[in-house]
């Protein structure tokens, strides 16, 4: 049995949701309003103490941070393993993986949640939101969001997010050049991480991400957007509707 | 063959060592010191752009993602396994890999810089500093390196540092109380990974890491300083950080 604690089908949680259904694996989808700080609850904070979406609990283990789950997946269900599974290739994997989040994670958040959330967030009741956020009993995530709910980020952390998006897109760029995917040949969980946290950026940061700019990976998103797992997994779409949704991300390294 | 570039045998050095010495596998020790900058000279360079230590060389493979090494080295050579083979004991030993990675590692390395690593640079010729500055190839690191070098952390940071160091001990003293090593019942990578960060902890943090509050990390610490392997690693060290090491070992009667 696989329950999938998730938010709407973007960023990490779309991570999780698409590797899931790649696999052909069914789950229960338990539905994590993070607009609404469900994930500070104390049921949710009993499966993560650190109040994250996606949770996956497969046979009562509990098992979280979206990469290490597609990890897990591909260890889990070897018979579709959509990973390599030689040395350099599955260190290769692991490296994008931790490239992708530490690149993009943090930065599309930022920017999405600028440019996207904050001004819906302005619209809302502003003291019941100050309330609420100050009852986020994690300490980093209060921060993060009393931050992102209040003036939003400075310009400085937008520009640095920026640089670092140009920088991934670059690479993922560069990389398509050689080759149909992200690890070469075959089509794997690198392929749909980096998926899940760059597929809104021809909408966010149209001068970065366009055909002329980024060619193959304009294309390379269409590719992976027209897959039938793809498909069914956006189609999931909650109470957000069919709009690009973003929410205060992991954090961008202390060390800049 | 295989050849390792590396600094002390401490934090993301530390973590291919100990796990090429636990695997059995011969390597070639390159000492690159890091105080020294070698890592932004133009002959590493060519070996790993990004100036990173560590960087392992085997038969033309080049890896520079120190956590990440250690699968390699399991998957690659003969020898005791470094990863348990149940599918959640290694997701367990990735998580307990990312956490000290992402929230511990980073504070207490600036805790580091600021009380031990800092004063140490600083006594370099100051242009010299300046111009090895210079040299780091990307934007971020030579802002984090300048922060590092001339001791620019903010009162925030470094409290911010101190409420996340200690924070991530109790975090950590939860987990390793519920079970002999990081992963479960067997010793793996997640130990080592976890080890490079916290081997100092009980002369470094004294105040929060000790018998009476955290007797689980105490005990996993012992189980790890009494691994030849682990012991055999810290003789690769130059500078008073491996010596630490030994201080540990005598303050835990190992």
């Amino acid at each position: 049995m696989l329950d999938l604690y998730h938010w709407e089908p973007n960023a990490n949680s779309a991570k999780v949701m698409i590797g899931l259904a790649e696999k052909g694996l069914e789950f229960r989808s338990q539905y994590v309003d993070l607009l609404q700080f469900e994930q500070y609850l104390p049921g949710f904070l009993a499966l993560n103490p650190f109040g994250q979406v996606p949770v996956l609990v497969h046979n009562g283990e509990v098992i979280t941070e979206s990469s290490l789950i597609l990890e897990y997946l591909a260890e889990a269900f070897p018979a579709q393993r959509l990973a390599p599974t030689d040395p350099k290739g599955w260190y290769d994997a692991q490296a994008w993986g931790k490239y992708v989040d530490y690149n993009l994670g943090p930065s599309v958040s930022s920017i999405g949640w600028h440019q996207v959330m904050a001004p819906v967030m302005k619209n809302r009741d502003q003291n019941k939101l100050r309330e609420a956020v100050n009852r986020i009993p994690i300490w980093e995530r209060k921060a993060a969001w009393m931050t992102a709910t209040g003036e939003s980020y400075p310009e400085e952390q937008l520009a640095n997010s920026r640089r670092k998006i140009e920088l991934a897109v670059k690479r993922i760029e560069e990389t398509l050049r050689r080759s149909s995917w992200l690890l070469g040949a075959d089509y794997s969980i690198v392929d749909i991480g980096a998926f899940a946290l760059s597929c809104t950026l021809p909408r966010l940061l149209p001068d970065v991400v366009n055909a002329k700019s980024a060619p193959k990976m304009m294309d390379w998103l269409a590719r992976i957007n027209a897959r039938p797992a793809v498909r069914k997994i956006l189609a999931m779409r909650g109470k957000a509707g069919y709009q690009d949704v973003y929410a205060p991300g992991p954090e961008h390294s202390r060390w800049g | 063959m295989l050849e390792l570039y590396h600094w002390e045998p401490n934090a993301n050095s530390g973590k291919p060592i100990m796990a090429l010495k636990e695997k059995g596998v011969e390597f070639v020790s390159r000492y690159t010191d890091m105080l020294n900058f070698d890592q932004h000279k133009p002959e590493y360079l060519k070996i790993n752009a990004a100036g990173t230590i560590p960087t392992v060389v085997h038969d033309g493979v080049v890896l520079t993602e120190s956590s990440q090494m250690g699968e390699y080295v399991d998957a690659t050579f003969a020898g005791p396994p470094l990863r348990p083979d149940n599918p959640v004991e290694r997701w367990r030993m990735r998580w307990w890999t990312k956490f000290f990675d992402t929230f511990f590692g980073p504070s207490l390395s600036m805790i580091g810089w600021n009380i031990f690593v800092g004063p140490m640079v600083r006594q370099k010729d100051p242009e010299e500093l300046r111009q090895a500055i210079e040299r780091i190839p990307l934007k971020e690191r030579r802002e984090a390196w300048s922060t590092a070098i001339y001791n620019r952390f903010t009162v925030e940071q470094l409290a911010e540092s101190r409420r996340r160091v200690e924070y991530g001990i109790r975090v950590f003293e939860d987990g390793i109380k519920a079970r002999p090593y990081v992963a479960g019942p067997t010793f793996s990578l997640g130990d080592i990974n976890v080890f490079c960060m916290a081997y100092a902890l009980p002369v470094m943090q004294p105040e929060n890491v000790n018998e009476e509050k955290t007797p689980g990390i105490m005990a996993w610490l012992r189980r790890l300083y009494a691994r030849p392997a682990i012991l055999e690693s810290f003789k690769l060290g130059r500078t008073p950080m491996a010596q630490r090491a030994i201080e540990v070992a005598n303050k835990l009667a190992v």
